[in-house]
């Protein structure tokens, strides 16, 4: 354990986000702890709008102007980002984390020319002349695969196709080779052949750069072939972390369960289309107890008054549940072995 | 690369340019085009076509009608309205230029603080150009122009500092949209400052908002400087200013209608070109109305 501790890059404690509304406040990170050990590929997963955007860019604090961070820590290389200031931060930013973000087309400022954007961090994070924050954009976007770069970096990014924007967007944040990487679902708007693509590339520089990555995504595939650990969301909370194995062959909670069980029912073509019951619940005022247990179906009194704790079921691998260890999973077992192996 | 395939590049963008391909089809916009290149040729051109020097008096030769030898006719001191007119031009644009820089100079910064910080940097600044734009903006010139007193320049500053608001308005509102876009979220995110992020990334992208603001303002620049002249406020004789002309040339409207009839006619050219311009680059630039 002790060699476990010394690895930990990013440890987040008790961590809450409340965005202020005209309605009130929207818990959408309600006490999340996590660890990420350094190197390793981990994954958040969930349903859109159960917070892990939310997690992910407030690592960095990068959280839009009604958001704020209640509670907790997130501690970075030893550092509470919680208590920097915006200009200490900012030294941070770029250089040791960084952040590739979903839309690539909304990303890239429209009227820079693609040179001047990616030669931007290099030229704010180390003591280097114009010239030469531009020979580090250009190798960085050729390192990314982008054909005839001299010529590209005076372009404007709408000239750009989704794949090479991301593609410029993944050079742009890797110019100063950033410790932390976070991709909050970097593939979702690109077309499905650009995706593994991306994807690919996402790895060789993890690898190249001995980055530690942070992939938000929804796509259990994605999860499966991408990463080490995978950490499950939902309404605020994780609910289970683990091995991407373990989570994915011997789920321990109910929804967990269910999410892996629509992924897999997709492979029978005929068959209807498994699903979780009800909605995900209003962040503005969550369930009380266990927050899932209005769709659970082995809901029990208990999960409607006490929240569960996150406990550790074995090796690496937590479960929030009250009914850990008593539920059996196994019909869904054989299905997602078979689509592990794929 | 030489020089030569760089120069070839930059024709081929240009040919390639949608915005410069719309405004060309753009007729009024070309109409007001012309028009100004005209006024401005003659402004740039005055010492070669002026036939007589601005303040050439001869009284000889007083409230002349148009003739060959003076095309527009002379003036009470008789002076060569033509030449005068010319050198009028001059004054106009450089004053409207003039107007227009400052106040983009004062407009655009505060429009960017209040649209980047928002909170009580921008309630400040909105208060002060909800208050500046309760006054008619004349009078309050006036009175910047009665303490600091007459003459060409201090017109300029009084016209600039009472009509500034628009620029922060526009820019205020244009940085508030641009700051919720995500690649404001992705220059946070490589580290850059707030400077940077406001004249870097904010700016360029408001800038032509700013184009078409400056030139659907200059016209009322150019009137207001005109305004105060012809109340004696602004240009001193015998500066060959418009306002001043006019003003001058009232006295005499109905036996030398030429003495008013030119320098009004080009004041209004002059501002209905920059309407013209302002209007179809408007056009050309919105997107919206682009594709709509």
């Amino acid at each position: 354990m002790g060699d476990l501790v010394s690895r930990t890059l990013l440890k987040i404690e008790n961590l809450r986000v409340y965005y202020e509304t005209p309605r009130g406040p929207v818990k959408a990170v309600d006490g999340v702890d996590l660890e990420v050990y350094e190197g390793e590929s981990f994954c958040l997963v969930g349903e859109t709008g159960c917070g892990k955007s939310t997690l992910a860019l407030a690592i960095p604090r990068l959280l839009p102007p009604n958001a704020r961070i209640v509670d907790g820590s997130i501690v970075f290389k030893g550092v509470d980002l919680t208590k920097l200031s915006e200009s200490q931060l900012r030294k941070l930013r770029g250089r040791e984390i960084a952040v590739v973000f979903q839309n690539p087309m909304r990303s890239l400022n429209p009227v820079l020319r693609i040179g001047f954007q990616v030669a931007e961090a290099p030229l704010t994070h180390f003591k280097v002349s114009w010239r030469e924050a531009l020979s580090i954009a250009i190798e960085r976007l050729k390192r990314v695969g982008i054909p005839d770069v001299e010529m590209r970096v005076r372009d404007y990014p709408h000239v750009f196709s989704g794949g090479v924007k991301q593609r410029t967007m993944i050079a742009m944040m890797t110019t100063c080779k950033p410790s932390l990487l976070i991709a909050d679902e970097p593939t979702t708007a690109l077309d499905v052949t650009i995706q593994a693509q991306v994807l690919r590339l996402l790895r060789e520089l993890k690898d190249e750069y001995s980055l530690t990555l942070i992939l938000i995504t929804h796509n259990f595939g994605i999860v499966a072939e991408m990463c080490d650990r995978v950490g499950v969301m939902y309404a605020g909370k994780i609910v289970e972390i683990g091995g991407v194995e373990e989570v994915f062959e011997s789920p321990l909670h109910p929804y967990t369960r269910g999410l892996v069980d629509c992924v897999v029912a997709r492979r029978g073509s005929k068959a209807r289309l498994n699903q979780i019951p009800g909605f995900p619940p209003s962040l503005l005022n969550p369930p009380s107890g266990c927050r899932f247990h209005p769709r659970c179906p082995y809901a029990i009194e208990i999960c409607r008054v006490e929240e569960p704790k996150l406990i550790r079921v074995e090796g690496e691998h937590y479960v929030a549940c009250h009914r850990a260890g008593e539920l059996d999973f196994s019909t869904v077992l054989a299905d997602v072995s078979e689509f592990l192996s794929r | 690369m030489n020089l030569a395939r760089l120069t070839l590049e930059k024709v081929r963008r240009l040919r390639d340019n949608e915005t410069l391909k719309l405004y060309l089809r753009h007729k009024r916009g070309l109409a007001g085009l012309a028009i100004l290149s005209i006024i401005t040729c003659l402004a740039l051109t005055a010492d070669l076509i002026a036939l007589r020097g601005y303040a050439e008096v001869d009284l000889s030769y007083r409230l002349m009608p148009p003739s060959p030898k003076s095309p527009f006719g002379t003036d009470h001191l008789g002076r060569d309205v033509f030449s005068r007119v010319v050198y009028g031009a001059r004054i106009a644009l450089w004053v409207g230029l003039l107007v227009v820089i400052v106040e983009a100079c004062i407009g655009v910064p505060l429009g960017l603080l209040a649209g980047y910080y928002g909170g009580l940097v921008d309630k400040v600044i909105s208060a002060m150009t909800d208050m500046l734009w309760a006054f008619p903006p004349i009078i309050l010139a006036l009175a910047i122009v009665t303490i600091i007193g007459p003459g060409l320049t201090n017109v300029v500053v009084a016209v600039a500092l009472v009509s500034w608001a628009p620029y922060t308005r526009v820019v205020r509102a244009k940085t508030m949209s641009i700051m919720s876009r995500e690649f404001i979220v992705a220059a946070r995110a490589i580290g850059e400052s707030s400077f940077s992020i406001m004249f870097r990334y904010v700016l360029p992208n408001v800038l032509p908002s700013i184009i078409v603001l400056a030139t659907l303002t200059i016209p009322s620049a150019i009137l207001y400087t005109t305004a105060l002249s012809f109340l004696g406020f602004g240009a001193q004789p015998p500066t060959p200013d418009w306002g001043l002309m006019l003003s001058e040339g009232k006295d005499y409207v109905f036996n030398a209608p030429w003495c008013v009839v030119f320098p009004g006619l080009f004041l209004t050219l002059t501002a209905l070109s920059f309407n013209l311009v302002g209007d179809a680059l408007r056009e050309v630039l919105d997107p919206k109305l682009r594709f709509g």
